[in-house]
């Protein structure tokens, strides 16, 4: 055969960018905290796996923290492989919506084309926000990506607005609600486990129609409610 | 919807392996048996296994004396092979003395699509016979009657391939759910004075000549993995023509593929330097050069790229 070179320009694997959006209010502190930041350093190397295990899809890292106001803590896509978790510290009041629109500024720098999967958001929080919600998920929902990204919330306690985080979700089932710490790691790791489902092509559905929610841990009855 | 006693005329997807590689070889021999004075110019037929046994290179060289030559291959996704999924992209290639067709179409593949590798090889055989029969009034590609068409009959033919896999037929009042085998579809023809283009869903179609590479349809406006399919309510309402005259009988080059390919590159850029490519080998070594190759090519671009299944036709017009 006259091998030729491959014809065309550079190739690439496609993206999948992953964003954790966290809750640092005051009512975070101690264990619930601790907990949220030991449970994402151990979903990393899982993460790392599964990033391994797809060579087509490369796996890119946010991370929102929101108290008084909506900071970025990884300021920059980072790839799983070079990722590493700084531990969240908590304080201040709970601005869930400026972390919305935090995301979706940068949401809205993403072309539309074919080549992105869907991305991937956590919410993870303890309360009712304190600011303007409905703006901050208007504008994440007015850009293409928002409103195809799988959008998963972790409620942690029982003093969360669920119906805030439905409106967030825009799906009952992927609002996780944990009560304890053993259940809020189960749910991080589940969450960090959804980059191997988001590569189908879907037909008219959102992101979240990708999602086996069977897979979702499920709280038993005597596990102790704590938060 | 297959017609037979065509023996330049062939389906071809790798899923399918030794019985549809077997067939394209005999399909093969048999067309060149009918015109033996230059099958080895213009013929580079055969089909081949890929590194994983999967069959994909085929040409579609039945009449030598067309304008028109047709080539392609297909290859099964890194990312399915991965995950022991089948190929859901399907290839349709025929040459005949007046026309030629091909056809590229791309199964969805999700899991509400569970047949959607069925419903890719039904629409490229649809589109083939549609084509062909609609050939005589294409000239007007505004009329809506060929997507109309084509839509139709892939769902009667859906049908027909869900009754007679004896598959649980909708409940008495409820629709048919083409969802199972939603597909995209892209399938041009080409004749003595002009090549008429459609397409429903994502996926490239490329023009490139002496003046460099084009689209040939409009991009459809969808987010990522979003895509129009055939199986939607009114289908027809999203499937795109586009038709150009023959005016400059200079050489040029229609290449058509499913989205893997595209998706495969860092940016379109990228993706458009493939079309010169592509042109460039063809003028220089000739096509055989690129259908010894293409299967590899499309391979390595799946290992390397998107990881997704990659179906190419190529058409040149001499």
């Amino acid at each position: 055969m006259n091998e030729r070179n491959l014809p065309g320009g550079e190739m690439s694997s496609r993206i999948l960018d992953f964003f954790w959006i966290a809750d640092c209010s005051g009512s975070m502190n101690g264990e619930k905290i601790q907990t949220l930041n030991y449970a994402i350093r151990q979903t990393i190397p899982d993460m790392r796996k599964e990033a391994d295990a797809n060579p087509n899809a490369s796996i890119m890292v946010r991370a929102v923290k929101f108290s008084d106001g909506a900071a970025w803590h990884a300021p920059t896509a980072t790839a799983i492989e070079d990722f590493n978790w700084t531990d969240l510290t908590a304080g201040g009041v709970t601005s869930m919506g400026a972390a919305l629109e935090l995301v979706a500024g940068e949401l809205k720098q993403f072309p539309t084309d074919t080549k992105r999967l869907p991305p991937v958001l956590v919410l993870l929080t303890d309360g009712q926000p304190t600011d303007d919600f409905r703006k901050g998920l208007d504008e994440l929902l007015a850009t293409p990506w928002g409103k195809k990204a799988v959008r998963i919330a972790i409620a942690i306690g029982k003093d969360v607005d669920l119906a805030v985080l439905e409106q967030f979700s825009g799906n009952a089932e992927l609002v996780l609600e944990a009560k304890n710490p053993q259940l809020l790691v189960k749910f991080i790791k589940w969450a960090s486990t959804v980059v191997k489902n988001v590569s189908a092509p879907s037909v008219g559905d959102s992101g979240s129609g990708v999602i086996d929610v069977n897979t979702i841990p499920v709280a038993l009855d005597d596990d102790d409610e704590i938060w | 919807m297959t017609k037979s006693g065509r023996p330049a005329k062939r389906a071809v997807d790798a899923g399918d392996k030794s019985n549809e590689a077997t067939h394209a070889l005999e399909a093969v021999a048999t067309s060149a048996s009918e015109d033996k004075s230059n099958e080895a110019a213009h013929s580079p037929e055969g089909s081949v296994r890929d590194a994983h046994g999967i069959a994909g290179k085929v040409s579609a060289s039945g009449n030598t004396k067309s304008a028109w030559q047709a080539i392609g291959s297909i290859v099964i996704g890194a990312t399915h092979l991965r995950n022991n999924k089948p190929c859901q992209d399907a290839l349709f290639l025929r040459t005949e003395k007046d026309f030629a067709i091909a056809c590229v179409a791309d199964g969805h593949g999700s899991s509400s699509c569970p047949y959607s590798d069925e419903g890719a090889k039904a629409a490229v055989r649809v589109a083939d016979a549609v084509l062909e029969e609609m050939l005589p009034n294409l000239h007007d590609h505004k009329d809506i009657l060929l997507p109309k068409t084509i839509e139709i009959a892939w769902k009667d033919e859906i049908r027909r391939l869900h009754a007679e896999a004896g598959r649980e037929p909708p409940p008495d009042g409820r629709a048919f759910p083409y969802i199972l085998y939603g597909t995209t579809l892209l399938a041009a023809v080409a004749a003595r004075d002009f090549i008429f283009a459609l397409q429903i869903g994502d996926g490239n179609m490329l023009m490139v000549d002496k003046r460099g590479v084009r689209p040939v349809l409009a991009v459809a406006e969808n987010v990522g993995e979003d895509t129009e399919s055939l199986c939607l309510d009114d289908a027809w309402r999203f499937v795109r023509t586009q038709i150009i005259p023959r005016s400059v009988r200079s050489p040029a080059m229609f290449l058509l593929t499913t989205d893997g390919y595209s998706n495969s590159f860092a940016d379109s850029a990228g993706f458009f330097k493939a079309g010169t490519d592509f042109f460039n080998i063809w003028r220089e070594d000739g096509l055989d050069v690129i259908a010894e190759n293409l299967q590899d090519w499309l391979r390595k671009s799946s290992d390397k790229g998107s990881g997704d299944d990659i179906a190419m036709g190529v058409m040149t017009w001499q």
